[in-house]
């Protein structure tokens, strides 16, 4: 099973525990409706849609409501440390939470204490947390864009909004800050990286890229990196290696895109629809 | 219906999408399903436990392999 | 003594002696206050900018206000005035670090998106509405983006009015920008 968490804008949502459900546009989790415009549902509709086309069990979402002061993420955090191990999962994504050091170590090591280790994903809030605690070693795959691998580079920065500038110029030189990110150990085991091109990383060598079909307008559109994350977690919870799961999310997610046909202005949902006929499509060996 | 399921020369996920639908439509029964690479061969074991069926027995010649498997 | 303030207090012993750049930082409970008070001081003049707190202050989403040790008392009776409680002022001489000051903007033709740091904001040229937020990685960009998305530059709440973290202050400098452009 897959379990999401994250948090979702309604500062009066409190803690909302329970298996998700998507039927038209509409993503539903323990019978409470929560909009699908971007971040954590985003990424939660996504898996769902993956999980549905596998015949696997829908996503089981551990959800805190916040808007940015951090108590929904702090109830999150706190729950996390006293039930995670009651569970009975195999992949495990944290998304939009408010970075906390001392919290995340708190759930890492209640993580690391359970019997059967599932495979840990970090993006967002939570990766920049994992990494500020120089744990980031300790997680199966991070999901940064190009300006958060410049963070990851950046072993002085705790937070993205202070990543050197010297470095966000290094952009074009991605090796080079995939090389630094694990020289400081400020990169999880593999990685993968959204961008003009995906890139996949394994042990700091870019193993896969996929750079086709190009959608331009991808880059501009919310929820877009969330839902490749989503499928992401979601292929690797039905078994697929980390390797083939970034693959596959990062070629659907770009089919997904091109079978929506969307401008910058175009909505998550009108990408997430597309995912399972874009799973279909038959496409020649990766290179 | 064919029980039979050939997968080789198709790329992931197709494999395992096939081999689930197929499951889906038996339910039950015996199932055959056909694929050329290692990888492929890994994650159909996988689909196929993981909708409760079970993998008897896996035959491997000249980089293909012929998987069986069973839900009584 | 909470820890914050037992840590406030070794920095303030370290740099007592040494501080000789007249720089001091403002320490507040949470990071939407030092947004709000940054605002309210640079209204009425204060010589203020944000920074990153030095290592021992940080727990993972933080902001602090640099500013002119010769006028701590003006900034203090500004906050006052508005409600601002600051936690704590500390002298300071050791590199602070900078928030992001590198703009990414890219033409879509009818649509502009400009990048500050890990956000994005895109607008329609012609209308100037706000089309999408995408990036970041705090809980108040999905928030941000509920209130902003779908509103013309000018009628949207900024995001320094309503967020809360430093995604939300990244967001705030990239729409900073974008109006310049637009």
């Amino acid at each position: 099973m897959l379990i999401i968490v994250g948090t979702v804008p309604d500062p009066n949502l409190g803690l909302l525990i329970g298996k998700s459900a998507l039927k038209s546009r509409c993503l539903t989790v323990e019978k409470t409706d929560i909009p699908i415009q971007r971040g954590t549902p985003a990424l939660i509709a996504s898996a769902c849609k993956v999980c549905e086309v596998f015949g696997a069990e829908q996503p089981l979402a551990i959800l805190a409501g916040d808007i940015g002061l951090g108590h929904g993420s702090r109830e999150l955090y706190a729950y996390l440390t006293e039930h995670i191990r009651e569970y009975l999962f195999s992949t495990i994504v944290f998304h939009y939470l408010q970075p906390d050091v001392d919290w995340h170590c708190r759930v890492l090591f209640a993580l690391q204490e359970m019997q059967q280790q599932p495979t840990l994903i970090a993006d967002a809030g939570f990766m920049y947390a994992a990494k500020m605690s120089g744990y980031a070693g300790e997680y199966d795959l991070f999901t940064p864009d190009i300006g958060e691998l410049a963070f990851l580079a950046d072993e002085n920065a705790p937070h993205p909004f202070y990543t050197r500038g010297f470095i966000l110029h290094e952009q074009n030189k991605v090796q080079d800050l995939i090389s630094r990110a694990y020289q400081h150990k400020n990169a999880a085991r593999n990685l993968l990286i959204k961008g003009a091109t995906d890139l996949i990383v394994s042990g700091g060598e870019i193993i896969k890229q996929v750079n086709e079909p190009v959608v331009e307008a991808l880059e501009a559109m919310g929820g877009t990196g969330d839902t490749v994350t989503g499928m992401t977690a979601a292929l690797i919870s039905s078994g697929l290696g980390i390797t083939e799961a970034c693959t596959l999310a990062a070629r659907t997610n770009r089919l997904a895109g091109k079978l929506a046909n969307p401008t910058p202005a175009s909505q998550v949902t009108d990408i997430i629809e597309q995912i399972p006929t874009a799973l279909r499509i038959k496409n020649r060996q990766d290179t | 219906m064919s029980n039979i399921v050939d997968a080789r020369g198709l790329s992931c996920p197709q494999p395992v999408l096939l081999t689930v639908e197929k499951i889906k439509q038996l339910k039950a029964g015996k199932l055959e399903i056909l694929v050329d690479t290692e990888s492929a061969l890994e994650n159909v074991k996988r689909a196929v436990v993981d909708n409760n069926w079970t993998v008897d027995v896996v035959n491997a010649v000249d980089g293909e392999y012929n998987i069986q498997a069973s839900k009584a | 003594m909470r820890l914050i303030g037992r840590v406030i207090q070794n920095l303030k012993r370290r740099f007592r002696k040494s501080s000789h750049h007249g720089l001091g930082l403002l320490v507040f409970e949470n990071t939407s206050e030092v947004i709000r008070a940054e605002q309210i001081l640079k209204k009425e003049g204060c010589d203020v900018s944000v920074k990153g707190p030095p290592p021992e202050l940080r727990k993972g989403c933080d902001l602090v206000i640099e500013f002119q040790l010769v006028e701590e008392l003006r900034v203090r009776c500004v906050l006052q005035k508005q409600g601002a409680s600051i936690l704590d002022v500390v002298p300071l001489n050791s590199e602070l670090l900078q928030p992001v000051d590198i703009f990414q903007t890219r033409d879509f033709g009818d649509y502009l998106m400009v990048r500050a740091a890990n956000m994005k904001i895109t607008v329609d040229k012609q209308s100037t509405m706000i089309v999408n937020i995408s990036g970041g990685g705090c809980p108040d960009v999905p928030y941000l983006a509920q209130e902003m998305v779908g509103k013309k530059l000018q009628d949207a709440p900024t995001p320094r009015d309503i967020g809360h973290t430093l995604c939300g202050y990244a967001l705030q400098l990239a729409y900073e920008e974008i109006q310049q452009q637009c």
